[in-house]
């Protein structure tokens, strides 16, 4: 996606225009990005409907300990989210909810 | 003054939210956690930045099916920066103050569940407030966990009165000092920055010893981004306007995470892999080992390692390439993370547990008292990239918690 600010207010006179992606591909590529989501995402769904992949309750032991956890301790998680945000320049990628234990 | 990005309080906002709620319900305990956290990023020029980060956070399970959560955390921070990004400017010293607090509430069951949370932080020159809602469903025998996250921030920046620019961002004057910020004093505005972010991930129990994670962040922020305070040498007259950054800005990130066990080790894997772009023609990649292990019955030890590599924004240069060539398009920048570059993490941390030899007849469950130590490293573009003085920074963290 490009910025419609950033389209619509050019450049300034005297000065070279940006080395900025072109719509087109900025798009092309969030697209490209979706498409992968949710190509992954039908797969591990679909993968579900063979029964021999699911794990059993009695068989998830290992999964309920601390040290499986994806999302184990929320206040350590949001202090080191703290830094690494502020010193990069990416967001995201901390996963909403997780780890999909099924234990209680 | 204005010297660390605010954005990422939605992103940590709803970390709190989803993790607060899923310990409680998880452990159907109370906690109580306090963590400190100094991060010390030297410099070679002057005294650098260092920041006192304490955490305190309460959260517990009410009726079993209510999880409710509250906490606070500040942002103690003192150190020089230059006021204008160029290869010769001297830093000026500065000191601000960050407080955040923040309150969540969970209703689960036994395949799923919904929650809401408040944040609202304040310093001299920002303040944001933030809602946040979660939910996630268990599936197929709660071999997949679908949750999707959702936070909207109304922020507000202090900024100067640039009504006399009329319009021409080489005329835009630098705020002095927050002296004045939210008071409707002559000079002084406030501006807004709205942000939205939308979180959706689909965890999977693969097999009894594998967990997998895939999601998606979705970022979109609509206001004044650039730091108020900073000025960019820009074109050979000598102009230092204020920092000119697009108001719109569109943040996409994908990701994928794993967690491992090697029940004969008694140990664990965690990685994560994300790929992200940006309308800012920012594009990054990012990846984190984390390898965990007990020893013995009470000690828990692990080590962390984190790479990142990104491009630079489009309008993006240099001290130079801004001072020789003037502004890529008519946004200039002073801000590190907008710049190409990379930087590396190592780092450890140590945790004791102990519990009591009799559960019941003792006032808690599980006390924990954690260590943690990282060196963070920077690779800059070059030496004229912004703050390239500063190329590492330590992180040493001190935690206690008490489960009842």
């Amino acid at each position: 996606m490009h910025s419609p600010y950033f389209s619509k207010m050019g450049t300034l006179k005297g000065f070279p225009n940006p080395p900025a992606m072109s719509s087109a591909r900025q798009s092309r590529a969030s697209l490209d990005a979706i498409k992968i989501f949710f190509i992954l995402a039908t797969l591990l769904v679909g993968g579900c409907s063979i029964s021999k992949w699911t794990v059993k309750p009695h068989q998830r032991e290992l999964l309920a300990d601390r040290i499986m956890q994806l999302d184990a301790d929320a206040q350590e998680r949001a202090a080191e989210e703290h830094v690494l945000a502020n010193r990069e320049g990416a967001i995201g990628g901390t996963g909403t909810s997780g780890g999909g234990c099924g234990c209680n | 003054m204005q010297l660390i990005d605010r954005r990422p309080i939605a992103v940590v906002t709803l970390v709190l939210a989803v993790g607060f709620a899923r310990t409680a319900r998880a452990t159907n305990t109370a906690e109580a956690a306090v963590r400190a956290t100094m991060f010390d990023e030297p410099s070679s020029k002057n005294e650098g930045v260092r920041v006192y980060h304490p955490q305190a956070d309460v959260s517990a399970t009410v009726a079993s099916t209510l999880a409710i959560a509250a906490g606070y955390s500040a942002d103690v921070v003192t150190g020089a920066t230059p006021a204008t990004f160029d290869a010769v400017s001297a830093a000026t010293k500065f000191s601000d103050t960050r407080h955040l607090g923040h309150a969540s509430a969970g209703f689960e069951r036994a395949d799923g569940g919904i929650g809401f949370s408040f944040a609202y932080g304040t310093e001299s020159d920002y303040r944001s407030t933030v809602l946040s809602g979660t939910t996630h469903h268990d599936l197929y025998e709660h071999n997949f966990t679908l949750a999707l996250a959702y936070s909207h921030n109304w922020d507000r920046v202090c900024d100067a009165d640039n009504t006399a620019a009329a319009g021409l961002p080489l005329n835009l004057v630098a705020l002095s000092s927050s002296t004045g910020c939210f008071t409707n004093t002559m000079g002084i505005v406030t501006k807004k920055l709205n942000i939205d972010t939308f979180e959706p991930s689909l965890s999977w129990t693969m097999t009894p010893r594998l967990v997998v994670q895939v999601g998606a962040t979705i970022q979109i922020l609509d206001g004044f981004q650039a730091n108020p305070y900073r000025k960019v040498l820009v074109g050979s007259q000598n102009r230092t306007p204020q920092e000119h950054m697009p108001d719109f800005r569109q943040r996409y990130a994908l990701f994928f995470r794993l967690a491992y066990a090697f029940p004969d080790l008694r140990a664990s894997a965690l990685a994560t892999l994300r790929g992200y772009e940006d309308s800012w023609a920012v594009r990054a990649v990012t990846a984190d080992l984390t390898g965990t292990k007990y020893i013995g019955q009470f000690l828990l030890v692990s080590g962390r390692a984190h790479w990142h590599e990104q491009s630079g924004a489009s309008f993006y240069r240099n001290a130079d390439g801004y001072r020789i060539l003037g502004p890529a398009g008519q946004f200039w920048t002073g801000d590190r993370e907008l710049s190409p570059m990379g930087n590396y993490l190592l780092g450890g941390k140590i945790a004791f547990f102990r519990r009591p030899q009799q559960e019941r007849s003792s006032w808690f469950v599980e006390m924990e008292l954690g260590g943690k130590y990282e060196f963070l490293y920077y690779r800059p573009e070059s030496d004229l990239a912004p703050n390239a003085d500063r190329k590492f920074a330590h992180i040493v963290q001190a935690a206690f918690a008490t489960r009842f």
